[in-house]
């Protein structure tokens, strides 16, 4: 009996200080939250950006948070933060229709008309834009388990129905682990970049002194080649190249 | 003749040495540059000279040019005569353009030579950050700047023109307008080429203007621009007259890719006075230039409940991005809908770049639907500037529109199920127009935010779901496997002690013909994996010669058999049969043939 005190009694206050602070710290996150939603609302749109950011970076990322950091850059008139977090909630949150609303929206208002090509995959695997990796993960993993208990069942029914249960099964399987890994390709090598100021010249080369070739406005969605001593290397669709000032553009996938 | 013996010795004691005892190469560098002092934008000619130069001989390495960038432009030979020897003299010669302002050490130039590092001289140069502004008197390449006007409002549009004359041919023009605080220049249209005679001379012009609007009050020193650029080469002798170098007056020089060079303009001084107080309208906008107004209404004449829109479009040069919003009044009766400003097609921010400087327009449109028949008035919508051409406060009006409403025929509603497409005014609606554009709202839901985090295969939960299932299957498939190996190992194991069991039984029991019976049964259901319960002879000579044992053998066993039945039958099952080593024998060589 007094060992059961001696042992039980401070276990037990342990995880209720444990479950205090995961309560306290799980209110400071809500109440943080609704603090940036409160300043959206009173059209402060420059704080809210700033809170909506923090909770991103302090809590992690998620596809609603960066919707209204976008909404509170669009507000602002930022267009290129705006795209630019709108794009990130997109990895996140494909199918959501105001998030698709609003990217379409903002698109609309960008100077330049740069079309994104639609490449093989995308075309072939045209699922892959409308579900978010933590969803094919979930196929992905529902069919490993049916197709693994149908084999099992197969150790000791061996039965027609089984087999082709089981055909149909790893064919399932197959695409969505295909599906899977061609999108977390996709996610891991998606070097789009959006570009942040209001009109920025791109030039020849990493030097203010080289020739200015072409004009980029806010909003425009270029790929980021390479980055060098505060310079970045950019290519547009139409495979025109040129340097613009780092600052001055910011990748999609930066913060994964 | 004796004093030409002696002339003629003198004369070859003189020439012969230098042909019999050559000197010893005597390779050496020099360092030289065209000045000792230069500006920012200078470009300095450096020449590092190889004596005694040959084929083979490897380029000079200069040190301490790291603040400068550095261009061939070619190399010449010269044959000189030294000690009555003729020897080959390389000049290589650079173009420098200093990256900043000091003093520097340049040189030595390196070379190696016979696995010894002959060494050139050093120079030293001094780099002013004063801009060197190009020489309009002489030079047949310069770059000009003027700003017209140079006395402006806050607000007012200033054009900033730069000419770059030349006579010579150039490529890659890169240009470096002055970066300052206040002041943002936007390219004024396309640059223009033209042919001009300054100073009696013919030049070719390239003329390039921007605008810019101060944002302060105050006077403003507007730096120098530049441009920097590669004059190619055009034929000796327009090069030789505009470099004035001596190295390139060699007849034996090349080229290699060009002179690079930098120009600036002069400064120039902006001065930016303030807007007067007097006469400001209490709703001015800020807005400078010039500008008009006009508006439409379209139709003027509508059924009540239908739709007109007014447009008004205020353009004019100067600060157009300051055109306010317009309102129109409360009318009442008359439900207004305003289109945002920002839209794309609705309400348009349009601007058109003229020589004479920057002009837009704003278009501002309202969808007007009287709700009873009537004339509605609609009031002058006014905007104030001032105007920079006459220095005082202009407000510009539209003119009063009338919009006239006429009686809608389609009031009753119709005595069949109306159609979906009809609202509840009776109001015939083809398609849903669209009266305004915005984004939607943010999302306040807890759920969904906590439920859209990033998706990281890193952790362990995802690695156990996937895992977990193939697991299971290895181990219930291993697991049969494994059982199913142990029965079968089984079974070999008594059937290959099934002889050793059987003489160990035999030994142990008393051998009449009952207990010798089922020890045979026993030894047949080891032995063959059966489970037999009382097998007859025939049937025991079946199971052996099925299974490769010998006819003579098989029915050896069967007599045995046969006789142990006929003892139990006839009652003799009691004792003891003498048939200890025939048994034995017999399963022996079962086993034996069964190998």
């Amino acid at each position: 009996m007094k060992i059961f005190t001696r042992v039980c009694i401070p276990v037990f206050l342990m995880a209720l200080f444990v479950a205090t602070v995961i309560e306290a710290q799980t209110n400071r996150w809500e109440e943080r939250f609704f603090k940036a939603s409160q300043s959206y609302k009173d059209d402060r749109f420059k704080d809210a950006a700033k809170e909506f950011s923090d909770l991103i970076q302090s809590d992690g990322e998620s596809g609603h948070l960066y919707y209204n950091l976008g909404n509170a850059f669009f507000r602002q008139g930022q267009i290129g933060h705006a795209i630019l977090n709108y794009e990130r909630a997109h990895v996140l949150i494909p199918r959501d229709p105001d998030l698709n609303f609003n990217l379409r929206y903002a698109r609309n208002q960008v100077t330049d008309n740069t079309l994104q090509p639609v490449g093989f995959i995308s075309k072939t695997f045209f699922w892959l834009k409308s579900l978010n990796l933590r969803e094919l993960f979930r196929g992905f993993a529902i069919f490993n388990m049916l197709l693994f208990s149908v084999f099992i069942v197969r150790l000791f029914f061996s039965t027609e129905w089984t087999y082709y249960l089981s055909i149909a099964l790893l064919i399932l399987w197959l695409t969505s682990g295909l599906s899977f890994s061609l999108k977390w390709y996709q996610l891991h090598t998606d070097n789009r970049a959006v570009i942040l100021s209001e009109e920025t010249n791109v030039l020849a080369g990493p030097d203010i002194r080289d020739t200015t070739l072409f004009k980029l406005h806010a909003g425009t969605i270029v790929y980021h080649e390479r980055s060098e001593s505060g310079w970045c290397l950019i290519r547009l669709p139409d495979e025109k190249r040129g340097w613009i000032k780092a600052p001055k553009v910011e990748c999609i996938a930066g913060r994964s | 003749m004796l004093r030409s013996i002696i002339q003629s010795f003198i004369l070859l004691i003189v020439l012969l040495p230098p042909v019999l005892c050559p000197a010893a190469e005597d390779k050496s560098l020099t360092l030289k540059l065209d000045r000792a002092e230069a500006t920012l934008v200078d470009t300095i000619t450096m020449v590092v000279s190889v004596s005694d130069a040959k084929s083979g001989d490897a380029l000079p390495v200069i040190k301490g040019m790291k603040s400068f960038n550095v261009t061939p432009i070619g190399a010449s030979s010269h044959f000189d005569i030294i000690q009555a020897k003729g020897k080959i003299r390389v000049d290589f010669t650079y173009v420098i353009q200093p990256k900043k302002s000091g003093v520097f050490n340049l040189g030595p130039a390196e070379i190696a030579f016979q696995g010894k590092t002959v060494k050139s001289n050093t120079e030293i140069l001094t780099v002013t950050g004063k801009t060197k502004v190009s020489s309009m008197d002489q030079d047949t390449l310069f770059l000009t700047a003027s700003l017209s006007p140079n006395k402006v409002y806050v607000e007012h549009q200033s054009i900033y023109t730069l000419k770059l004359f030349s006579q010579v041919k150039f490529r890659a023009p890169s240009l470096s307008l002055p970066q300052q605080d206040d002041i943002t220049f936007w390219q004024l249209g396309q640059s223009s080429r033209y042919q001009r005679i300054y100073n009696g001379q013919s030049y070719k012009v390239l003329d390039i203007r921007f605008s810019f609007m101060p944002s302060k009050v105050g006077i403003y020193e507007v730096e120098p621009s530049k441009i920097h650029l590669t004059v190619s080469p055009a034929g000796n002798a327009s090069v030789r007259g505009f470099i004035h170098n001596p190295s390139f007056d060699d007849p034996f020089f090349t080229y290699s890719k060009g002179f690079p060079m930098t120009l600036a303009s002069k400064s120039l001084v902006l001065e930016v006075l303030p807007l007067p107080e007097k006469g400001r309208p209490a709703n001015f906008s800020g807005l400078v230039g010039d500008f008009k107004i006009r508006s439409s209404l379209k139709p003027t004449e509508i059924k009540a409940e239908e739709s007109a829109t007014l447009t008004v479009i205020i353009e004019g040069q100067g600060n157009f991005r300051r055109i306010p919003d317009l309102t129109i009044p409360k009318i009442e009766e008359l439900e207004v809908y305003a289109h945002e400003p920002v839209m794309n097609e609705k309400t348009v921010t349009k601007f058109k770049t003229a020589s004479t400087g920057m002009t837009g327009s704003k278009s501002i449109k309202w969808t007007l639907i009287p709700e009873k028949e009537g004339p509605y008035r609609i009031p002058p919508l006014a905007v104030s500037f001032f105007d920079t051409r006459n220095h005082c406060y202009q407000t510009i009006k539209t003119d009063s529109i009338t919009l006239s409403a006429r009686p809608n025929g389609n009031k009753a509603r119709p005595a069949t199920t109306p159609k979906l497409e009809q609202g509840d005014e009776g109001i015939s609606i083809n398609s849903v127009k669209e009266l305004g554009y915005d984004i939607l709202p943010i999302h306040t839901a807890l759920n969904d935010v906590i439920d859209s985090s990033r998706f990281r295969l890193q952790s362990l939960t995802p690695l156990v779901v996937l895992f977990a299932p193939l697991f299971v299957y290895a181990t219930t498939f291993f697991g049969i496997k494994l059982r199913s190996r142990s029965l079968n190992s089984r079974a070999e194991t008594r059937a290959k002690k099934a002889a050793l069991t059987f003489k160990q039984k035999y030994n142990q029991c008393i051998s009449n013909p009952d207990n010798l019976t089922l020890l045979i049964r026993d030894y047949l259901n080891d032995r063959y994996g059966l489970s037999l319960g009382s097998p007859t002879p025939a049937e025991i000579f079946e199971i052996l010669q099925s299974n490769g044992v010998s006819t003579e053998t098989a029915e050896r066993l069967q007599k045995l058999v046969q006789s142990f039945e006929e003892a139990i039958y006839q009652g003799k099952a009691e004792r003891p049969f003498d048939i200890q080593k025939d048994i034995l024998r017999l399963i022996k060589q079962i086993e034996k043939e069964m190998r």
